[in-house]
């Protein structure tokens, strides 16, 4: 009754909210028949949004103040910040996927958020929270240059394997690329994407091998000295 | 997005991964210029500090970098700045907290709620003013919000509509026109209800004699069988039907002739119904006339039962079911589209089933569709029912599928229904108590204006004279203010307010009074508890008394202007005693007494402020009156201290040569204090 539909529905009036209730209930009890025919147990859990399980409570302050190199009232404002935008304590990765969407309006942030999640996810769990979060802004803003740099040969290090191969090279590069988008001058083409991988690569590689250390790394990025530029002050 | 600001660190610190691939140097970020010091504004970040906003009594706190995420609001942006309070260290807004608490939530939490229990529009005046767009409220609340609004201003458009209506209807101006509103309006005069519950009556007794017409009155004593009543009585009935239709057909026929738009009457429903109710007769008399075929008579006589619907002019009740029925078309249609399709299936299933009893009523499917309806409909005569197992199994799921499809659109129907009864109810009582509503708001509006003319003459009462005791909390300095600008509009226009009565309202404020009649304003007063007068005090400005020539050339006019600038601010006198006020006799006994000069002097310094180039007017060697000559003079100086000081005190307390007056009128002049410091 597809046109029954069509009319009712289209119609603004409070009476299909009436028709819609009446469907509901119709349906419930279809479904309700059809359970009690197979005997199946529905876990009616989908109504909870499982939140009591999962909050998720960092450690105490001082421990963090500890580990870290913020100061209290820096920890405080990180966390309530932290808090606001996530009050269960848990960032997914799709959580971080869809922050990022907003920040690249343009782009397509799949390939990045995942190697940053990675990264992030130190414990493999699926999602990461707070102590993970702020030991990682710890690293990066108020990190040594070996500390940042070992930070980064990890994000690179997709395999976990200790070392970076020209796959992982070219999938950080890729993800870049996506997080651009489409619409840049000049067109963003394939051969310029391997190109920059190539040329990453070579440049890094000391040894014929075909894998980049943790000390190659280091030695190069130090000596490329793009580092000094940058000083991340976030508070 | 609240979540970008808060993430947006996060993400730049993350970049730094970005360093080592990149193909040109990245470059450094927006360096900040580091306060000196801790300002007190909150720029330095370190310590984002708390904020107190104080609405009407309940403290609300919270972090200033929370307020600051909504720059474009009132909160978020220096604005808020303009309602700090310095001593107390805090923002007071003087406005309702419920509804603050809701906005506050939108600043922390980014979605904003609307509370059911909150007025629509107080809700969006709280909005506007905080400089928050309704459109940001959040998806669960904002169905339940445009609802509200869209009622809101459909009950507006109906209040400003049926406003108009009441006001623009002006008297009809012919006799469709009366007869137009009567025939709508039966409360409009007698003679419509009259009209009204005749025809009424009329419907009545026609629709019963129809009735009575079938029933059966015995025998026939010629052919011995049963007579219907309108057989017996026939030519009884038959004058009793001409009376009706007679009354039908003028009513017709007076309608037709009072309606503004005949083609749109002629095509609306009830006059179709009108028509088809007395058709019948008038078909009947030419046939009968003819006297040929008499079955075709009696098939004609079942449509005089549509007078029944003439009712519904009558009935409210009837007109509601049938424009339900009307928007309800869409359930009616679902509801006979299925029904339809469920008797064509149970019928053939059912014919299918039983064609091998013998004997069976189910001789087709359209024999079928009978039983089908039947059953469906719970209604289950009997005359028709199924022998066989399958039958009666079909049989079965056919009367509860038929409970179920018919009780699905009837709550629909039935809400409908009630829906628009109750709209039509609120219409009705809205009218009845709109008439009331208007003269309250009417009644409070002019309280306020008046009590403020009140405090306002209080006020200068109480500069003439310190002595007169008066409640010092009524005076503050913007009603000082306000005060001192109406008596500057005052004396620009060469007007005086005036409390307003309830006709002066109706006629649109008194302060405008045409012509040259000086008295037209005193009409208006009743009683000397009016102390303001309205004066047109044309004569005075010279413009104006040369366009007043063409009024004011006779006599008596002239004797009014002479003995009106007399006496400006109180009744002005009639020397002709033209005029036949009591008050105004009294005033000019009096003003024979008084010297006038005190008028002119008032006057004079009045006009001065108004304009100066008109020096001839009040040259006050020459005065108007030549009995003042000489004090006139003497009133030259005052002019001075006028010019200098320039305000209204001033202008108020040059008033107060009235003082002669006897203490009768002391009311009536409102400045009856001594002050003999202008006369030297």
């Amino acid at each position: 009754m597809s046109w029954y539909h069509s009319t009712l529905l289209n119609t603004d009036r409070r009476p299909s909210r009436i028709i819609a209730s009446c469907k509901q209930f119709s349906r419930r009890v279809s479904v309700g028949i059809s359970r009690a025919v197979r005997r199946i147990q529905v876990p009616d859990n989908r109504l909870d949004g499982g939140q009591s399980k999962n909050l998720q409570h960092p450690r105490s302050l001082d421990e963090i103040v500890k580990c870290t190199r913020f100061s209290k009232s820096e920890v405080r404002l990180l966390y309530r910040g932290f808090k606001q935008e996530c009050p269960s304590g848990n960032v997914s990765e799709e959580r971080l996927r869809e922050i990022y969407v907003q920040i690249f309006p343009q782009g397509n942030a799949l390939r990045y958020t995942h190697l940053l999640f990675s990264v992030l996810d130190r414990n493999h769990k699926g999602t990461f929270t707070f102590d993970d979060y702020i030991l990682t802004l710890s690293v990066l803003c108020r990190g040594t240059i070996d500390e940042k740099l070992r930070w980064i040969f990890r994000l690179y290090d997709i395999n976990g394997e200790g070392s970076i191969t020209r796959d992982s090279v070219a999938e950080v590069i890729l993800s870049f690329y996506d997080l651009l988008g489409r619409s840049v001058q000049p067109r963003v083409e394939e051969e310029d994407v391997q190109e920059h991988v190539d040329r990453i690569f070579e440049s890094i590689l000391s040894t014929s091998t075909e894998e980049i250390a943790l000390e190659d790394f280091i030695e190069y990025c130090k000596h490329v000295g793009y580092f000094q530029a940058l000083p991340i002050e976030i508070l | 997005m609240a979540s970008v600001a808060a993430w947006l660190p996060f993400a730049r610190a993350a970049a730094i991964g970005w360093v080592p691939l990149a193909k040109n140097p990245l470059p450094p970020p927006p360096f900040r210029v580091p306060t000196s010091g801790a300002s007190p504004s909150g720029n330095d970040r370190r310590c984002d500090e708390k904020i107190i906003i104080n609405v009407s009594g309940r403290r609300f706190e919270c972090w200033r970098s929370t307020l600051e995420k909504y720059p474009d609001s009132l909160l978020g942006s220096n604005e808020k700045e303009f309602f700090y309070d310095e001593d107390t260290r805090e923002y007071f807004f003087d406005r309702d907290p419920d509804v603050f608490r809701v906005i506050l939530n939108f600043y922390r939490t980014g979605k904003l709620h609307y509370p059911k229990h909150e007025c629509i529009a107080a809700y969006d005046e709280e909005l506007a003013f905080f400089g928050i767009l309704p459109d940001i409220i959040g998806d669960c609340c904002y169905e339940d919000y445009r609802d509200r609004k869209r009622e809101n201003n459909e009950r507006l458009i109906d209040d400003r509509l049926h406003e108009d209506e009441d006001k623009a209807q002006p008297k009809p101006q012919s006799i469709r026109e009366t007869m137009w509103r009567a025939f709508e309006n039966p409360q409009v005069s007698t003679m419509a209800s009259v009209f009204y519950y005749v025809t009424g009556f009329f419907i009545a007794v026609s629709v019963i004699a129809n009735v009575l017409d079938t029933v059966s009155c015995g025998t026939d004593p010629e052919t011995g069988y049963a007579r219907t009543c309108g057989e017996r009585f026939s030519r009884q009935f038959f004058c009793l039907d001409t009376a009706c239709v007679m009354i039908f057909t003028v009513e017709y026929f007076l309608r037709l002739y009072a309606a503004p738009d005949r083609l749109k009457f002629i095509r609306s429903v009830m006059s179709v119904i009108d028509v088809v109710a007395i058709m019948p007769y008038y078909i009947g008399l030419f046939m009968h006339q003819k006297g040929e075929v008499s079955g075709a008579f009696v098939t004609l006589r079942v449509f005089r039962v549509f007078r029944i619907f003439k009712f519904s002019r009558h009935s409210q009740g009837l007109r509601v079911l049938g424009y339900t029925l009307k928007s309800c078309a869409s359930e009616l249609g679902f509801l006979l589209f299925s029904l339809t399709m469920a008797i064509i299936i149970f019928a053939t299933v059912m014919y299918y089933a039983e064609k091998s009893v013998v004997h069976t009523k189910f001789t087709s499917i359209p024999a079928a569709f009978w039983y089908t309806i039947v059953t469906m409909t719970t209604l289950g005569y009997g005359d028709i029912v199924p022998k066989t197992w399958a039958g009666k199994i079909v049989g079965g799921v056919c009367s509860l599928s038929g409970v179920l499809v018919i009780a699905l659109p009837v709550p629909v129907i039935v809400s409908n229904f009630s829906r628009i009864y109750h709209q039509s109810q609120r219409a009705d009582k809205m009218k009845a108590q709109r008439k009331a509503r208007q003269t309250r708001i009417r009644l409070a509006r002019n309280a306020t204006s008046n009590a403020f003319v009140a405090a306002k003459r209080r006020h200068e009462q109480y500069l003439d004279d310190p002595d007169i005791p008066v409640d010092k909390n009524i005076v503050n300095p913007f009603e000082l203010q306000h005060h001192h600008l109406l008596r500057c509009l005052e004396l620009t226009t060469d007007r005086e307010f005036v409390e307003m009565g309830p006709d002066a309202l109706m006629g649109g404020g008194a302060n405008a009074v045409a012509g040259a009649h000086p008295t037209t304003g005193i009409a208006r007063l009743g009683s000397p508890a009016r102390q303001f007068i309205l004066n047109r005090r044309k004569w005075w400005c010279c413009g104006d008394r040369m366009n007043n020539t063409n009024a004011t050339t006779n006599e008596e006019e002239l004797d009014e202007e002479l003995g009106d600038f007399q006496l400006p601010l109180s009744l002005t006198p009639r020397a002709s005693g033209s005029t036949g006020h009591i008050v105004n006799i009294n005033t000019t006994n009096v003003i024979q007494h008084r010297p006038s000069s005190a008028s002119v002097q008032h006057n004079v310094v009045l006009h001065s402020t108004i304009s100066e180039s008109s020096t001839n007017r009040f040259d006050l060697n020459v005065p108007f009156d030549t009995d003042d000559r000489i004090l006139g003079r003497r009133k030259t100086n005052s002019l001075t201290p006028v010019q200098e000081q320039g305000s209204t005190n001033d202008l108020l307390n040059d008033d107060s040569h009235t003082t002669t007056i006897p203490t009768s009128h002391s009311d009536i002049i409102h400045r009856p204090t001594t002050d003999d410091k202008q006369t030297v």
